[in-house]
């Protein structure tokens, strides 16, 4: 059972990267970034990070795409155009993409990866606990880097729109 | 599963009795009287539209995107019918045995935003395309002050699980209701409200459907049954956030009644049965109360609905969660 | 729950990685770019996911990533608006030079 749903998520998301890799269609690649991020959350819950699936899809699925939608619609000529993108340097960029990934691959076959069973523990309270304790510093610097990056994001946005 | 199963058609069956009852509130609220032909007193009238509405036809304009246009509904529906699995029946069937439930439901309620741009893109249409963005950045607006007045639940309970909330109600009945024994969450649960009608773009902010200035907004497109999914999401999303709101706040499943003296009416009244009509039975007073406010209210404009969103209820809900922590704090001395 | 097929996830994770690689370098568009560089963060995530321990390290700093691609992506488009309010066109081989004349 816990294979057959693995599968479906593994297949899930190489449908998904395939569409992107493959159409022409900026609005298509966006939905179909949006069913990887979706996906990839359930690959997280099968490997046991609950809040983490959580977080992705509130932040990634519900947030990033809805940016990059707004971000091709503001971006067209006119109404009624499908977005269409040309590519260039095909070959290359698959030979170079190719060799990263088997080099990856040749990496990541010698990795033992042991299998944790930690569904004992309440993993929101241990690692709101853990922000607080053991990553604090990281905690606060991203609050600051949010707030400046939404007063800087708001400033850009509003001077675009101003004449 | 048997959540599931039980929740997939209490929604069938409470979609059509509420659109039955919208109709009559409407009619008694403007002072007429309603649906009366089909059946004694218009009861038949809804299945009456919905058999209508399965024998049209399905219309598809040439230039719409064909794949996007056909799944749009389908997102919208499966996001809002998602959230359904986290929630608790009574004491003993509780939902999906997720630790952050709740945290899952607001999350998986915000990919509804999904369905509802492909709608409105796919359409190729200018009405649909002003309809949806506006609906959008009104869903995802009220998405912050929904969070964190669930946040200020969220402090002073101490957990996420919906079915340990409703635990930690039980007990004597009215009186041990989250919203009694810390009053400091009635301001939370009006701000939850607020922004619960605006997430299912109800009125006083039904603007991205407003018949009468954008023709349907982002459904404009859409005919015969898939316009069906549409409404059905829309009555779902109603109920789901009524039932979320009555565990947070008005006790769950636990019945209202106190033990007096030798009466031990509260003991009377709680069982697995009475658990599940006690929890529908509150759900059902909140979606009336929607319902109520829909045709007593008029329609915000989109830049006072956006003010409204981020001058007034977000700052209130940072103060509310401010002062929920204060009184936690209080609580543990 | 991850006994099956551990080595999986970590293939997978390069796959990402190339598709991302190869979005960057051959789209023009920039949103298609953008597309590309999620692709590209979400393989590190999926790698921090998987080696994560019972200290849920992992975990965390793929939470901290997530955050940080967020405002990054935020950036990013509103910088967008700016190059396209003047050049009038969000096509990487014709923003080559600063002002439209």
């Amino acid at each position: 059972m816990i294979q057959f749903i693995q599968i479906v998520f593994f297949l899930l998301t190489l449908i998904g990267v395939g569409v992107i890799v493959s159409t022409k269609n900026v609005i298509h690649s966006v939905y179909a970034l949006a069913l990887v991020l979706v996906s990839l959350a359930g690959i997280y819950v099968l490997l046991n990070a609950e809040l983490l699936a959580i977080v992705q899809i509130l932040l990634y699925a519900g947030g990033v795409v809805i940016l990059l939608v707004f971000g091709v619609m503001m971006t067209r000529r006119g109404s009624g155009e499908t977005l269409i993108s040309e590519s260039k340097n095909s070959i290359l960029a698959l030979i170079i993409s190719l060799a990263i990934f088997l080099l990856l691959v040749y990496l990541f076959s010698n990795a033992e990866v042991e299998a944790v069973n930690i569904s004992s523990i309440d993993q929101v309270k241990e690692i709101g606990v853990s922000f607080l304790t053991d990553h604090i510093v990281a905690f606060e610097l991203i609050a600051f880097v949010l707030l400046v990056a939404l007063v800087g994001a708001a400033y850009l946005a509003k001077m675009s729109s101003n004449e | 599963m048997l959540t599931l199963a039980f929740y997939l058609l209490f929604l069938l069956a409470f979609v059509v009795v509420a659109v039955y009852a919208e109709r009559k509130t409407a009619a008694f609220i403007q002072n007429r009287l309603g649906p009366m032909e089909v059946g004694p007193k218009g009861i038949l009238q809804t299945i009456a539209d919905l058999l209508k509405m399965i024998q049209k036809e399905d219309i598809r304009a040439n230039a719409v995107d064909k794949l996007p246009f056909l799944l749009a509904p389908i997102i919208v529906f499966l996001a809002v019918f998602a959230g359904f699995s986290v929630l608790p029946l009574n004491s003993e069937v509780a939902g999906s045995d997720v630790t952050g439930g709740l945290f899952l439901l607001l999350a998986i309620i915000s990919l509804d935003v999904l369905g509802i741009l492909m709608a409105g893109w796919a359409s190729n249409n200018k009405y649909s395309l002003f309809g949806s963005m506006r609906s959008v950045a009104q869903i995802v607006s009220y998405e912050i002050p929904m969070g964190l007045s669930v946040l200020c639940v969220v402090i002073v309970t101490g957990t996420l699980d919906l079915q340990k909330t409703s635990f930690l109600q039980s007990g004597n009945g009215l009186i041990n209701w989250n919203i009694i024994q810390h009053p400091v969450l009635i301001i939370p649960f009006f701000i939850f409200f607020i922004a619960g009608l605006a997430e299912s773009n109800r009125t006083p902010f039904d603007l991205p459907e407003s018949e009468s200035e954008l023709i349907g907004g982002y459904h404009t497109e859409y005919s015969g049954f898939r316009w069906g999914i549409f409404m059905l999401s829309e009555y779902g999303m109603m109920l789901l956030l009524s039932i979320v709101g009555t565990i947070l706040f008005f006790g769950g499943w636990n019945s209202p009644l106190p033990n007096i003296g030798s009466f031990n009416l509260y003991e009377m009244t709680s069982g697995a049965i009475w658990g599940t009509f006690w929890l529908l039975f509150k759900s059902i007073i909140l979606v009336f109360i929607q319902m109520w406010v829909r045709w007593t209210l008029p329609r915000l404009r989109v830049d006072q609905l956006m003010s409204l969103s981020w001058k007034y209820l977000t700052p209130l809900s940072i103060l509310m969660l401010f002062i929920c922590g204060i009184w936690k704090l209080w609580l543990i001395n | 729950m991850s006994e099956l097929y551990p080595t999986y996830y970590l293939y997978l994770s390069a796959f990402l990685f190339g598709a991302g690689i190869f979005i960057v370098i051959s789209k023009r568009n920039v949103i298609f770019v953008l597309v590309g560089i999620e692709l590209i963060l979400n393989s590190a995530n999926l790698l921090l996911a998987t080696f994560s321990k019972a200290d849920l390290n992992g975990q965390t700093f793929a939470i901290f990533s997530i955050v940080l691609t967020v405002c990054e992506v935020a950036i990013a488009l509103a910088i967008l608006l700016n190059v396209y309010k003047t050049h009038r066109s969000s096509n990487l081989d014709e923003l080559n030079e600063l002002s439209n004349e």
